[in-house]
């Protein structure tokens, strides 16, 4: 029987699938491991919605602050109000999209860098905003503690509290998966490829009637929706929020994924997090240092790869096939000649 | 009380003017949104440091050493990492992101956590009219004027400061006239990083030297370029003019947060409004 393509393409599903369901039990329950899985992939959660942010050419360098958004919403909902985690994930990312609508409307109008200078704006004011204002219910400077693991209370079944390593794995994971299978599914749509069409040429696709102002209205939305359930996600992983989580180190962090991994493919930030990450498990216990090789990591990809690690990988497969294309061809043509 | 805010206003935009102008001509001639203008800042009062506490030197000396320490590092940063990708503005943006972060945990690597302290230059207070000035903050805030107008005699009247000037108009245009451009961007970095250098000299007295004081700095330099136009000397007067207000009188009357609220408002206004600025003349 033959291997098909389709075959090839579910069976490699299939193991990455059972990798990814069996990666505790691999790794012997590591809570060091798990930790690492969990943090790298809410931060992949970011990236992706990111990049697919910048196949419009919208920068948005104030990500993390959405993501702080739904973080703060999140806690404060399971904290002050004592709402459940499954009531308080879905708001969380709701809040953040609803804080993105807002500044969306005169935002996405400008050229890329007064947008990314604006989205930079929002990034520093975040902390400032959340440091002050409405301190009862955020916990001003010091932020908010205690923040509930998210439990499973089923009518007739025990209570199960999803709290560090294993269990928050899976969510995770769950989470995670339905990210990626969603921008995948994204950037493959109509919406996807009209996306990249107005971010590579933008006053050609409004020639033809598209309206851009939607689109991007639209992405920009979706993306900080899946940034404030990244956020909250984070913060009941962690059970405390600070107005300081939320600026530089992410953002950098992000954009490594996504740039490293390559930023014009919607698995540039998951491949940029898979290797990113496996590289920062070396590099934690080199503490500080870890984070200079992470700015100078950004600053050589840059300079090197503008498709990240995912280019790299497309044009040695297209090498492979041209060469393959190339052999074949030349033997038709002897096969012919004799 | 209203004279005397008024005046620590004055000084206040002077040193903020400083500040905002490196990265103005740096935007101006290359196009460069350059985020690391505040790190640089922060080596250029470590400089001073080294230069005037630990080797002892007298201040001037300290002074001319910070700036040409300064200017060579602008010229490597700019041939190590800008070189390459030049009309690029989206990336060079994160390639200054990521020089800024290496700068600042560099600096905590190489030079430690605890702050450190330069004492003030100068003693005494100077009385004018009915306000006082302490001299610590008045000679820097003079001094900064003495720069930006040597900055603004170079720029206008020596021909290397009208071939910056051509290029920040038309790079094109300027290359065809015969301006090696190759030169001139490397120069305009070590210009831009060096004036950060020195008004990390001149401010270090003021406030203590630790490897992070160069964000909060980056975020003014930022709020001045964008209101007073990215390009723009005179710009860089009215944006720290008009930042240097906010500061004082929105901080002592009202409080820092909605100062610094009030800055990043006018900042995401002008950018909606009019995204060169108010001096500038770029479409962003």
């Amino acid at each position: 029987m033959k291997f098909s393509g389709r075959m090839k393409k579910v069976s490699l599903v299939s193991a990455i699938g059972v990798f990814l369901l069996f990666f505790p039990y691999i790794v012997g329950k590591s809570e060091f491991y798990l930790n690492v899985f969990i943090l790298v992939g809410i931060y992949l959660i970011l990236a992706m919605s990111f990049q697919f942010l910048h196949e419009l050419r919208l920068l948005n360098l104030g990500h993390p602050a959405y993501m702080g958004i739904g973080a703060y919403i999140s806690a404060c909902l399971t904290v002050n109000f004592g709402l459940p985690f499954w009531v308080a994930l879905p708001i969380a990312g709701i809040a953040s999209m609803v804080f993105a609508s807002l500044v969306g409307i005169p935002t996405v109008r400008v050229g890329m860098i007064a947008f990314l200078m604006i989205s930079l704006s929002i990034l520093f004011l975040f902390p400032v905003v959340m440091a002050n204002y409405w301190t009862g219910l955020f916990g001003g400077y010091n932020g908010l503690v205690g923040v509930p693991s998210p439990s499973i209370s089923l009518p007739g079944l025990p209570n199960i509290l999803l709290s560090h390593g294993l269990p928050y794995y899976y969510l995770t994971l769950a989470i995670v998966l339905i990210t990626v299978v969603f921008f995948w599914n994204l950037s493959r749509s109509r919406f996807g490829k009209l996306s990249k069409a107005i971010g590579s040429a933008e006053p050609t696709a409004e020639s033809v009637g598209v309206n851009t102002f939607k689109i991007k209205m639209i992405a920009f939305m979706i993306c900080t929706f899946f940034a404030g359930i990244a956020g909250s996600l984070y913060v009941h992983y962690i059970s405390v929020v600070t107005p300081t989580d939320f600026g530089l180190q992410p953002l950098i962090l992000m954009q490594v994924y996504a740039i490293v991994g390559g930023i014009n493919s919607v698995f540039g930030p998951i491949l940029g997090a898979i290797v990113v990450g496996a590289v920062s498990v070396f590099l934690m216990d080199l503490e500080i240092w870890g984070e200079l090789i992470f700015g100078l990591l950004l600053i050589i990809v840059l300079l090197l790869s503008p498709d990240g690690l995912w280019g790299i990988g497309q044009s040695m497969l297209s090498r492979c096939k041209g060469l393959k294309k190339k052999s074949e061809v030349w033997n038709n043509f002897r096969g012919i000649q004799k | 009380m209203l004279a005397q805010v008024s005046l620590n206003a004055v000084m206040l935009s002077a040193n903020y003017a400083l500040l905002a102008v490196g990265m103005s001509l740096v935007f101006g001639v290359m196009r460069v949104v350059n985020l690391a203008h505040g790190a640089l800042y922060m080596l250029g009062g470590f400089v001073l440091f080294f230069t005037y506490i630990q080797f002892g030197l007298n201040y001037a000396l300290s002074l001319i050493l910070t700036i040409i320490t300064l200017f060579l590092l602008g010229i490597a940063i700019d041939q190590l990492t800008l070189r390459t990708t030049r009309g690029k503005i989206a990336v060079q943006f994160l390639i200054t992101l990521g020089v800024m972060y290496v700068l600042d945990i560099g600096a905590l690597l190489g030079f430690g956590y605890t702050e450190k302290s330069v004492p003030p230059i100068v003693e005494g207070v100077t009385y004018i009219g009915g306000a006082v000035f302490a001299n610590s903050r008045l000679v820097p805030a003079i001094l900064a004027i003495v720069f930006i107008v040597a900055l603004f005699a170079f720029m206008q009247y020596t021909k290397l400061g009208r071939a910056m000037r051509a290029v920040a108009q038309n790079q094109d245009a300027a290359a065809l006239q015969g301006v090696n451009i190759n030169f001139v961007f490397p120069l305009s970095f070590g210009i831009g990083a060096a004036l950060a250098g020195v008004a990390g000299a001149l401010l270090a007295p003021m406030t203590f030297i630790h490897p992070f004081v160069g964000q909060p700095i980056l975020w003014k330099c930022f709020i001045i370029v964008i209101i007073g136009g990215l390009g723009s000397i005179p710009g860089c007067l009215v944006g720290g003019v008009i930042l240097g207000l906010i500061d004082s009188f929105m901080a002592t009357y009202v409080g820092a947060v909605p100062a610094q609220i009030a800055a990043f408002g006018a900042v995401i206004v002008i950018l909606l409004v009019r995204p060169s600025g108010l001096l500038g003349r770029e479409r962003l």
